[in-house]
């Protein structure tokens, strides 16, 4: 089975180091080339790593054997048996919902605790950037256990508002810190132009400042979005008994045993996450004279 | 168009902080362009930001055309900045820059048409409505930038910096478009520079700046030919300051470490025994020989040291009894001058200036510091 899925990248990196068969080139370039094929098989290595399991996991939720053995025959019976799996579709629906709310809140208050941070906290800036960056490298894990200890010993206890207040506070430093980092590069004096050519605050803010920084809360919000739709050990320690969001529903399936439907549902969340990350370039690319986006386009697929 | 005034504006970015602006007053008239030089740190940007009204001052008044808009925002000023980066919105087209200040005044879309296109006319891009301003040269954003800050006919110009990212060939183009889009538009303009020959190209009147305050304000001709302080002397241009001690008064007598220079005009309430700097600009000597010896001024010999010709001028340096001095000459005579010949040197009265503060130390005696912007 490996060796089966092995083949699509290497088949994948032969047109890409084609690419640079040119002709005859002076000694000098061989050193090169080979450092550029080194440095070539290292990315696909590390991009199978990621890509080979995902792949494994899309083939077999097409494949008739439940316990992923060979020979590979078409079904369509896991989609069916997932369409009727009502524990994993709303526990779909929970995350989704969870998540969305989150990001939500998260782009909005991070936004604007950014603008603060930058325009207002000047000589703090550094300090609260400082704290956030090292917000986010708490595990995860020792975090959710921790938050659920306070929150105990508070009488809060599990529910819906921990988990949404949880879930917030693992996202938004995400936000703030790459619209930090967008509002910082901006500078205050495309602003102040606008503010002297007769715009009032808000209306530099929404005719100036937020058309440049949309991308960046963009970013961040998608990144808040999937940060909290993956948050295993978050849900875990905090949601109420009873509402399983889709990681905690997986895990609990994976427990008691590990049906095909699983990969069926993966194939259709990626396939979702693919098809959003595409409709988002190609939108980032048709608003013309947008550098950046083509740029970045460029970049993954140049 | 109107008047501008700044009284005895304080200003400091902290409460604890050292005052950028120390109780600097300037008063600039309708039509007007004014220049403000000064080296970097010495409070020009916060002048315009006092004027633009990003920052409040913490005492004093900004007065424009009559009324004290020391509490009006920004947007209220109804003033046309250029920054230093000039701050075109990089996702507008350029037509949208330059419309921007009529669309916040809600003016009908046919007239903002017909008004971009005036100022695009005016400042020399007609037709480049539709490009972003990152398809736009350097020296081309500038005029966008001048036409969007024109564009709401605004009571001032405030322009910061506005040549400083351009290539020296584009800078003095742009200078002369400055005058001529400032006088066409007949717009009172504030520019500020760290440039001197910007500044003495440009302004109407100049102000050198120190340290947040005013220390000499003129026409740029008086204000570069009678510098009054050692500052001002070397700032704009470059200076020969020569250590000296007042002799006489009443007539004149400036004693040069045993070198008498007669007749020259000294600082106001001077007394003799009053320690003095003499300073002469290096382009002010004239060679001896020319029309004979001269009673008044100062004059001595000096040997040729080294010259260094650079395109219409020639800088020499000279050893003198009063240690090394700079002789600015046209080009046509740096014939004349070879390593080692010795020459006579002569300035006339009016172009020896005494100031009134003793030259810091001896070995200082001379100073021919000339600014990095005016050197090719």
């Amino acid at each position: 089975m490996a060796t089966n899925t092995a083949a699509p990248p290497e088949s994948t990196a032969a047109p890409a180091s084609s690419g640079d068969v040119g002709g005859p080139r002076p000694d000098g370039h061989g050193r090169a080339r080979r450092q550029r094929r080194g440095w070539l098989a290292w990315l696909w290595l590390v991009l199978g790593v990621v890509y080979t399991p995902v792949l494994v996991v899309m083939v077999l939720s097409f494949n008739a054997s439940r316990y992923g053995t060979l020979p590979f025959a078409f079904t369509a019976e896991w989609y069916v048996a997932l369409a009727g799996n009502d524990a994993l579709i709303s526990a779909t629906g929970r995350s989704l919902v969870l998540s969305t709310s989150v990001a939500a809140v998260a782009a909005a208050l991070g936004t604007a605790l950014a603008l603060w941070m930058v325009r207002f906290a000047r000589s703090g800036a550094t300090l609260f950037t400082a704290l956030l960056t090292t917000a986010i490298t708490i595990p995860w894990l020792i975090l959710a256990v921790a938050m659920l200890l306070v929150a105990n010993a508070v009488g809060v206890g599990r529910g819906l508002p921990l988990l949404f207040l949880g879930s917030l506070a693992v996202a938004m430093p995400y936000v703030v810190l790459v619209v930090v980092a967008r509002l910082q590069g901006l500078g205050t004096e495309l602003e102040q132009a606008a503010r002297s050519l007769g715009a009032r605050p808000l209306t530099a803010f929404r005719l100036v400042t937020l058309p440049l920084i949309g991308k960046s809360v963009l970013s961040g919000t998608l990144l808040a979005f999937i940060i909290t739709f993956n948050n295993f050990p978050i849900h875990f320690f905090l949601a109420p008994f009873g509402f399983n969001t889709l990681p905690m529903e997986i895990y609990t399936f994976v427990l008691s045993g590990y049906d095909p439907d699983i990969n069926a549902l993966a194939t259709v969340l990626i396939s979702v996450a693919v098809g959003l990350g595409l409709v988002l370039l190609a939108v980032a690319r048709r608003r013309g004279g947008d550098a950046t986006a083509t740029s970045r386009l460029q970049e993954m697929w140049g | 168009m109107a008047d501008l005034r700044l009284d005895e504006v304080w200003m400091s970015y902290s409460p604890e902080g050292p005052p950028v602006l120390r109780g600097l007053s300037i008063d600039v008239a309708d039509g007007e362009f004014y220049a403000m030089v000064g080296p970097s740190g010495s409070g020009k940007t916060s002048i315009l930001k006092v004027l633009g009204g990003f920052v409040a001052p913490d005492a004093g008044r900004v007065v424009l055309d009559g009324s004290d808009v020391s509490g009006v925002p920004p947007e209220r000023r109804d003033l046309g900045i250029v920054f230093q980066s000039y701050a075109l919105f990089p996702h507008l087209t350029v037509g949208e820059n330059v419309g921007f200040g009529l669309r916040m005044r809600r003016v009908r879309a046919r007239e903002q048409r017909a008004e971009v296109t005036r100022l695009l006319a005016l400042v020399g891009l007609p037709e480049m409505e539709a490009r972003y301003p990152d398809e736009l040269s350097g020296g081309q954003q500038q005029r966008v930038a001048l036409a969007r800050a024109l564009v709401t006919r605004p009571k001032a110009l405030l322009l910061d910096e506005p040549l400083s990212a351009l290539d020296r060939k584009i800078r003095q183009e742009m200078q002369v478009e400055l005058r001529r889009i400032q006088r066409e538009a007949g717009v009172t303009a504030i520019i500020v520079t760290h440039d001197q020959e910007e500044a003495l190209a440009l302004g109407d009147r100049l102000m050198v700046l120190d340290a947040g305050e005013v220390r000499q304000e003129g026409r740029p001709a008086e204000v570069y030919s009678h510098p009054r302080s050692r500052f001002v002397a070397t700032f704009l241009g470059s200076a020969n300051l020569l250590p000296a001690t007042v002799d006489a008064v009443e007539p004149s007598r400036i004693d040069l470490g045993g070198l008498p220079a007669h007749g020259l005009i000294l600082p106001e309430g001077s007394r003799t025994g009053d320690r003095v700097t003499v300073c002469v600009r290096p382009e002010r000597w004239r060679l001896a020989g020319d029309d004979g010896a001269a009673p008044d001024g100062l004059a001595l010999r000096a040997t040729v040291r080294s010259v260094q010709l650079s395109g219409q001028v020639g800088e020499c340096r000279l050893d003198s009894e009063l240690g090394e001095l700079a002789l600015t000459v046209l080009s046509s005579q740096v014939a004349r001058l070879e390593e080692g010949v010795e020459v006579s040197l002569h300035a006339a009265p009016d172009d020896v200036h005494v100031l009134e503060e003793p030259a810091a130390e001896p070995t200082e005696a001379t100073e021919a510091t000339a600014p990095a912007g005016s050197r090719p």
